[in-house]
């Protein structure tokens, strides 16, 4: 709040004081302001386009402020987010281009780090089932924009965070409804969200191999897709097709079996890979190796 | 002139991580569908194609709910499945198959004696237990449940084994 009020005195008085076209700008702040926020586009776009203002740094500094601010205020309208964002965007480069004073440029990016932290939340806030393509759609203009003020910005870390995020979204769907005795064109959407967990998850370890979460939860992707296929083998289905069947999973489970264990060399004794690696054992019939991690999972429960 | 916003929301709200899902015993329903199969590629004598078809189990063993369910929807052919347990092999009554758990792995000779004379496929759960008497054994190969046949055992009570089951099997003699 704070913020805005600040901004706003600045932003009129950098205007006021600036030259006689002063009222052109200050009216679209002022819908801001008001809260009219499609008078306050309607404003500053017929504002910019007018000769007086069309070179102006300043003007499309206001224009990228102004669709900035409906940026930020427009959610959940996801179809208005992508092209709300870009246009405050492209303002701010605009105005740049035009004045490339350090002191229009510093503005300018400030603005667009602002930028890039709305796109950052709007990505959080998109990662739900049906919006997966605009967090990615924000994620990207959201690495557009600090890249534009930080050149050297490293990623890493956030697309490891991003990726197991949506890695996630695409395993909640998927596990959420393979029990639920899906129909065949069901089926075929839910096996589309696996590849794309999986495919995420991969993503997190070809930037980190030791990251805990994508290997702890693509071990259990991989074993709960194994289980369900035999758990939903109907009991009087066919021996030549249990067969069949049993020889996926196999390969399956052994998917999912060295992933466990490099969670577990991880973070060792974590009661969620033990339990993990005892079923994973199980699933593959070693008795052996079944026992020795519930030995650790009873060992762990006694501390 | 313009502050400097945080980037405040993270994805850590995500990370909800799912446990494999604890009472999942694959290899009880695995077992549960070859004993089905059995019931179907293997052939009693006419005069056991009556009544109920029994399946005893002698000991504790998670394939046991496994049969009830089975029970609940299915047949062998036209007859209703029973599921009977044993606590011990004198309990042991008459049956179509007899599923012999682990827990009983040492008894094979009381179990030999209790069905002696009748139609009964012996299943184990043991290595070389094919080779102490059962029809059926179930192994562990490559990670994967397989089954041991031994023919002789079965024909021994009056079964007749399909070529096809065979050819699926690890034949033991």
């Amino acid at each position: 709040m704070r913020f805005n009020k600040y901004i706003f005195a600045i932003l009129f008085l950098v205007v006021f004081t600036a030259n006689a076209q002063v009222d052109k700008v200050s009216i679209a702040i002022t819908y801001v302001e008001k809260g009219d926020l499609t008078r306050a586009m309607q404003s500053i776009d017929s504002t910019v386009l007018m000769p007086d203002y069309f070179n102006d740094g300043r003007a499309w500094y206001i224009r990228g402020y102004v669709y900035s601010q409906v940026f930020r205020k427009s959610f959940p309208e996801p179809k208005n987010i992508k092209w709300l964002g870009e246009v405050a965007y492209n303002s701010f480069l605009e105005s740049n281009r035009i004045d490339t004073s350090s002191e229009n440029r510093i503005e300018n990016n400030k603005s667009i780090y602002n930028l890039s932290v709305y796109f950052n939340n709007y990505a959080a806030k998109f990662l739900d089932s049906t919006n997966i393509a605009y967090a990615i759609i924000s994620m990207d203009n959201y690495k557009q924009c600090q890249l534009y003020v930080n050149p050297s910005t490293d990623f890493k870390t956030k697309d490891i965070e991003f990726y197991n995020a949506l890695a996630s979204v695409h395993k909640g769907i998927y596990e959420k409804n393979i029990t639920q005795n899906p129909n065949d064109v069901l089926k075929k959407v839910l096996e589309e969200h696996f590849q794309q967990a999986i495919e995420y998850y991969y993503k997190v370890l070809s930037i980190d191999s030791n990251n805990y979460d994508a290997n702890f939860n693509q071990a259990i992707l991989y074993y709960n897709q194994g289980a369900e296929m035999i758990n939903s083998m109907p009991v009087d289905e066919d021996i030549l097709i249990m067969t069949d069947i049993l020889d996926k999973t196999s390969e399956i489970f052994k998917n999912s079996l060295p992933l466990m264990l490099k969670a577990d060399d991880l973070r060792p004794n974590r009661r969620e890979t033990l339990v993990g690696l005892r079923q994973i054992y199980q699933a593959l019939l070693d008795d052996e190796k079944k026992q020795e991690y519930n030995n650790r999972l009873v060992a762990l429960e006694k501390k | 002139m313009n502050k400097v916003l945080r980037i405040v929301i993270s994805f850590v709200i995500i990370f909800i991580t799912t446990v494999t899902r604890g009472a999942d015993d694959t290899t009880s329903k695995v077992k549960a569908v070859f004993v089905y199969n059995f019931t179907k590629y293997i052939e009693w004598p006419g005069s056991q194609k009556q009544g109920n078809f029994v399946i005893g189990i002698l000991g504790t063993s998670a394939i046991i709910n496994e049969l009830n369910n089975m029970a609940l929807t299915k047949k062998a052919a036209s007859q209703i499945f029973e599921i009977k347990t044993f606590n011990n092999t004198g309990a042991i009554s008459k049956c179509h198959i007899l599923y012999v758990s682990e827990d009983y792995k040492n008894a094979m000779k009381d179990v030999l004696l209790k069905i002696k004379g009748s139609n009964t496929l012996l299943v184990t759960e043991k290595p070389g237990l094919a080779k102490q008497g059962a029809a059926i054994n179930f192994v562990v190969k490559d990670n994967k449940q397989k089954f041991e046949l031994n023919k002789a055992n079965a024909e021994k009570y009056g079964l007749k084994v399909s070529s096809n089951l065979e050819s699926l099997s690890i034949k033991v003699e």
